[in-house]
């Protein structure tokens, strides 16, 4: 019989009839991880637990990522490496300075934008704790058995966008770097659903380079940013859900038994993560630097801030000279939330504009990379119809942002 | 094989540590050490044999009236100028004197600064300022030499104000010396201290008519900010020709040893 | 059989004392309203953490009148897990605390120390009273 001719209720019986030749029937004693792992999935005690995961993960990010960036990095960059490169580099104001070192007064390193001074600083000062911290625990996620758990949790809804639980897979690893995400949505089954998460991936889920970023300049804020992001991802992927034609079947998941994670293999996926991201983040980040200084000297930058002035001011709220920073997004996202920074501490921005400004980061144009995986993934077709998805969002979210932070008063 | 799983008696022992380490501390009542941070000192002198600690508030005290007196108000930016030259002047006596306090009329003080406020700071520490004479039993040398080398021989508060519309960072530059020995020092102020395009604001700010109301707000800002940093700044983050104390390069070789390593191993493995 | 009763008596307990904790911590993490601190104990006004809490203590008594059966067991250990989370992230956080000086260096012997000190959040409190479900686990287990 063709596998394609039976309809999901067949597929049930079908699955009902060989089980009965196949699983032998007889009482089981239920072990304490059988009952912990139950209650990991039922709403009332799961959804408590998932909060507490949840906690934990944040938690440990800030604690682990503050203890490098705070407590060694911002200190070892602006009060020692920066000063000492601002000496020692030829040519201070030079065109070849501005790109190296940056701005010669800056009294900090977010504030430089020089490709030795805000590059290596974002790179390893910032972003590089943050990922290590982010990829360590959601490798320990992984290898206890969580994951399903919570894919299992948040079935329900997941599918009222028209996805299914394990569509919590993709947005996690999302939240480390939209790249391996992007190529995570595989686990879909349709090309609606692939189409779908690829999308609401790219527009709406900050990397975790970047939430390490916002995390150093507006530590009080981020969790209503990302909250407001998520609303973006569910109030779009019910809208997608409903135009977009194709169809959203229902999975099996297979969840393994909780397992305590060991140590090599931890390390070994941590770390595997951990050095792709190197690899392809610290040259694009540096490279980024270099390109968004030629088009300052070049003065693209300002003449682009000046034809855009009126929809920044007027639908955005936020100064022009936040384009820059919107240019810089299109290559690294963290570096432009921390080009952002820069502009807030010279007080070129206030806290609101910041906090909007973070937002249009996030949701404006995906990075290079994750655009040229939309591109290898979905066709050019895909990614043209993402781009429009893209462009709708960043007006209507931008917008809403702009209108919660002036009711807000921030 | 053993496998290494992330177990239960590596967590028991990190929480008998925590628990260790948390009873020891409450029951000390260990407390964290204060941060060290910059005091701004007194200005040391003797004056006929009698030793004068010089206040900041009590130069700012003085100053503030002269100007008063003259010009009916203070120019909103005056106490930028006197932490300068108040600084300059602590810095150059402990360059000169190094650690011996000076007599008033050992000191001489040539500045560079046309402007009132600093003039008159450094007039009240040498005794050579006005409506001084009950105030003091001696007097040492102040004077204004501007760049090109002229000397300012009006130091009224008024002539002073009117010099001081087209003063730049270059021109915050003192010479402390001593009268007795000849021995001097320099104090030059660094210029990264003065936002870009500072004095062209305070230019249309406080002397103009046409600056707006933000870039009024920017000016306060700004000048206040340089205010800060004159009374709360080590010596060498706002003073030329100044090392930084802290040994610095072992970090930076440690900061740069460890990126290396992070890019050699990711790019090995 | 005994030690089941006072299991369940002692795991009542402590979750209410739990609950009561979390509750606070919820009122105090609501806006406009201060956090609390009295000695060495201090309620941090968080909500998130509140909530937690909250239900951790209700899991732990709901499991308690059931401490021999494997699902109360079950439901008293999954309530410990969470008030485990919550601390183990205060004392993680106090741990990546002490090293750093704050100045780029290590820290001082009195700072490390002092980073250890007093006021503690409820569930350090808790922590070393939870631990006590293990007994049980290895006295159902046999």
């Amino acid at each position: 019989m063709p596998r394609t001719s039976l309809s999901v209720d067949e597929r049930w019986k079908l699955i009902d009839s060989i089980s009965k030749q196949v699983v032998l029937r007889g009482k089981y004693k239920h072990t304490l991880k059988d009952v912990i792992s139950d209650l990991s999935v039922r709403p009332m005690t799961g959804i408590p637990l998932a909060l507490a995961v949840l906690f934990g993960f944040w938690a440990f990010f800030g604690a682990f990522a503050g203890f490098f960036t705070d407590g060694f990095a911002v200190p070892a960059f602006d009060d020692h490496f920066l000063p000492a490169i601002q000496r020692a580099f030829p040519g201070e104001g030079g065109p070849l300075y501005w790109i190296f070192v940056g701005d010669p007064g800056a009294p900090s390193c977010f504030e430089a934008f020089g490709v030795l001074t805000s590059g290596l600083f974002v790179a390893f000062g910032v972003v590089l704790p943050a990922i290590v911290a982010f990829y360590l625990v959601l490798t320990i996620l992984e290898d206890t058995g969580y994951l399903p758990r919570l894919a299992v949790l948040v079935d329900t809804v997941f599918h009222k966008i028209g996805l299914h639980g394990f569509a919590i897979v993709p947005t996690i690893l999302s939240l480390g770097c939209n790249v391996p995400a992007v190529a995570a949505s595989r686990v879909l089954e349709t090309k609606k659903q692939r189409f779908m998460m690829m999308s609401l991936l790219a527009v709406f889920i900050p990397c975790g380079a970047q939430i390490g970023v916002m995390e150093e300049l507006l530590p009080e804020y981020v969790p209503a940013i990302l909250a407001f992001l998520f609303f973006g991802y569910f109030v779009t992927g019910a809208v997608l859900s409903r135009l977009i034609p194709g169809r959203s079947p229902e999975i099996l998941i297979d969840v393994p038994p909780y397992r305590s994670p060991i140590m090599k293999n931890v390390a070994t996926k941590t770390w595997a993560r951990v050095s792709g991201f190197i690899k392809m983040a610290v040259p694009a980040v540096l490279g980024g630097i270099v390109v968004v200084n030629l088009l300052y000297l070049l003065g693209v930058i300002d003449w682009l801030a000046d034809a855009l002035e009126p929809i920044f001011v007027v639908w955005f709220g936020v100064p022009a000279v936040t384009v820059g920073a919107l240019v810089m997004a299109f290559l690294r996202k963290d570096m432009a939330v921390g080009m952002l920074g820069g502009m807030a501490a010279a007080g070129l921005l206030t806290t609101g504009e910041l906090i909007t400004s973070v937002v249009l980061v996030s949701i404006y144009f995906p990075c290079l990379a994750t655009f040229i995986m939309l591109w290898k993934e979905g066709g050019v077709r895909d990614l043209l119809k993402s781009l429009a998805i893209l462009t709708v969002s960043f007006f209507v979210f931008g917008g809403l942002m702009h209108g919660i932070v002036a009711l807000a008063g921030v | 094989m053993k496998v290494g799983k992330i177990g239960i008696k590596a967590l028991v022992l990190v929480l008998i540590m925590f628990y260790a380490l948390a009873a020891i501390a409450w029951v000390t009542g260990v407390e964290a050490p204060e941060e060290e941070e910059f005091e701004l000192g007194e200005v040391t002198i003797e004056d006929n044999g009698t030793e004068l600690a010089i206040s900041i508030d009590e130069v700012s005290e003085y100053v503030t009236e002269k100007i008063e007196d003259a010009m009916g108000s203070v120019p909103e930016d005056m106490e930028m100028f006197v932490s300068g030259a108040y600084r300059a002047t602590l810095l150059g006596i402990s360059e000169v004197w190094e650690g011996e306090v000076p007599s008033r009329d050992d000191i001489k003080i040539v500045s560079s600064l046309p402007e009132p406020a600093s003039a008159l700071c450094f007039q009240y520490i040498t005794g050579t300022g006005p409506s001084m004479e009950n105030l003091r039993a001696e007097n040492g040398v102040f004077e204004i030499v501007l760049q090109d080398g002229t000397l300012v021989e009006n130091t009224s508060v008024q002539h002073l104000y009117e010099l001081s519309k087209n003063i730049t960072a270059d021109d915050w530059k003192f010479e402390i010396s001593s009268i007795s020995t000849g021995e001097s020092f320099v104090v030059e102020v660094k210029g990264d201290v003065f936002p870009e395009d500072f004095f062209g604001l305070r230019e249309k700010v406080v002397f103009g008519q046409t600056a707006s109301e933000k870039e009024g707000q920017e000016f306060t800002w700004e000048w206040s900010d340089i205010n800060d940093g004159f009374q709360g700044f080590e010596d060498y983050e706002i003073f030329e020709g100044l090392e930084e104390p802290a040994p610095d390069s072992a970090t930076i070789v440690a900061l740069i040893a460890v990126i290396l390593a992070i890019v050699i191993l990711a790019l090995i493995i | 059989m005994m030690k089941f009763k006072l299991g369940s008596a002692y795991f009542a307990i402590l979750g209410v004392i739990t609950l009561a904790f979390g509750g606070l911590e919820v009122v105090t993490g609501l806006p406009g309203i201060e956090g609390l601190s009295t000695g060495a104990l201090e309620i941090p006004p968080d909500l998130w953490r509140g909530i937690i809490i909250f239900f951790a203590g209700a899991f732990i008594t709901a499991g308690a009148f059931k401490l021999r059966d494997i699902h109360g067991l079950g439901m008293s250990t999954f309530g410990s897990i969470m008030l485990w989370i919550i601390a183990g992230c205060d004392i993680f956080t106090r741990i990546m605390e002490s090293i750093p000086n704050g100045a780029g260096g290590l820290n001082s012997l009195e700072g490390f120390l002092a980073t250890y000190g007093p006021p503690y959040s409820p569930a350090l409190f808790l922590l070393p009273f939870s631990l006590v479900i293990f007994y049980f686990i290895k006295e159902v287990e046999k």
